[in-house]
């Protein structure tokens, strides 16, 4: 990955693209963590890696390349917080929501199980930082260090977080009927 | 609960680092001891099952968009940058950069001219809605716009390379009007007259040199 990030600062486009298909899915998923919108945590995307693209040769080779983009991509989450919401983006979500729902309700029922839509809701009602905590260590397979410099805390309020996190999530799985294996 | 034996400092630390032995990120002494520990105590051992099945299905939940727009995108703006030229269509938030001051002066006219693209299609918006409204107590500027109503409402996305005036010309042909966007992923929200969605969609579809995605959402 350090590689990609060299060859970026020389203004490689190939080697933008081989870091977009190695993050693109990742800085997604992180982003919608915090902001659980698709259109948004897309956007997210495209901004952390555009800056990737301007700003490689900072990478000062401290961390491993995929925290330096998640630090970046939280960022950016950051500012989506803080900006005011488009009007027109809430119709379109509230759109497409309404056709998500019919398609997860089918999908759900045939495929994914009831299980899998619980554990999503029981997500959900986890803290911003739970959740995001949770994604860094399960789905970002990231080190506690490599965690606690994105959330920019000590390692042990990590610890503490997603300690908590697995506890409210054990909770909510146990009080929906599904407590034996969460 | 703590295992019988244990101490609850040991319990306490398992718990804690667990979640990084799982995902495999321990060092080998942290490593040695969480092996230790899982070798000693069942409900450690339990325990690591749970969290391993936990992970597995955090891994495996799908993401709501996969597709490979966002490369073309990405590219786009990269050479829209490297080109001078920012106003590509949905790019212009992306590249806007306040924070890097080195890029500073050579920004200015994009940024002038994404200003004056963006006052024209407000106002073009504004007199298009205008001459459309039936009541003109009702309108309201283009971003304000509702979905909702007795037209049809179809999401479109476009190519990178087509260009404002292509895309303009065949929203024209198809009979449809932007009710909002380009978002900053280069969506678009279109609206077709009553009667008319399939034969909108149906062309939109066919213009592959130009359009990316076209769905229907609601009617």
């Amino acid at each position: 990955m350090e590689e990609l990030i060299r060859r970026i600062a020389n203004r490689d486009e190939a080697a933008l693209t081989e870091l977009h298909h190695a993050m693109r899915k990742r800085i997604v998923a992180f982003a919608m963590q915090r902001l659980d919108d698709p259109y948004l945590s897309e956007e997210v995307m495209l901004e952390t890696l555009f800056e990737v693209w301007n700003h490689a040769s900072r990478f000062a080779g401290q961390s491993q390349v995929s925290t330096w983009i998640l630090g970046i991509a939280r960022h950016k989450t950051l500012d989506k917080l803080r900006a005011p919401r488009s009007p027109w983006m809430d119709d379109l979500e509230s759109a497409h929501l309404e056709i998500a729902s019919n398609e997860a309700d089918n999908v759900d029922r045939l495929v994914a199980g009831e299980r899998a839509a619980i554990l999503e809701n029981c997500i959900k009602k986890l803290t911003h930082l739970q959740r995001e905590c949770m994604n860094l260590v399960f789905y970002q397979e990231l080190a506690l260090e490599e965690i606690a410099a994105i959330q920019a805390c000590p390692v042990n309020t990590v610890k503490t977080r997603l300690f908590h996190a697995r506890g409210n999530l054990r909770e909510c799985m146990q009080s929906n009927g599904h407590g034996e294996r969460a | 609960m703590i295992p019988s034996g244990m101490k609850a400092n040991d319990w306490q630390h398992f718990q804690e680092m667990l979640p990084w032995y799982v995902n495999g990120t321990l060092g080998a002494g942290a490593r040695q001891e969480m092996l230790h520990l899982l070798a000693t105590y069942p409900e450690c051992a339990a325990e690591l099952k749970l969290l391993e099945s936990l992970a597995k299905e955090i891994r495996d939940q799908p993401l709501p968009l996969n597709d490979e727009r966002g490369l073309d995108r990405l590219m786009a703006m990269v050479r829209a940058q490297t080109d001078g030229k920012l106003s590509v269509i949905g790019s212009a938030n992306v590249a806007r950069r306040p924070d890097a001051p080195e890029r500073k002066e050579s920004r200015q006219l994009p940024v002038f001219g994404i200003a004056a693209t963006v006052l024209i299609a407000l106002t073009a918006a504004f007199i298009v809605q205008f001459l459309h409204n039936e009541d003109p107590a009702t309108l309201r500027p283009l971003g304000a716009a509702e979905i909702s109503g007795n037209r049809e409402v179809i999401q479109a996305t476009f190519r990178a390379t087509a260009s404002e005036a292509q895309i303009r010309g065949l929203l024209s042909t198809v009979g449809a009007e932007i009710v909002s966007g380009p978002g900053a992923i280069g969506v678009y929200v279109l609206r077709v007259p009553n009667g008319r969605v399939d034969s909108a969609m149906l062309e939109l579809q066919q213009a592959t040199g130009l359009v990316d995605s076209a769905t229907l959402l609601a009617k």
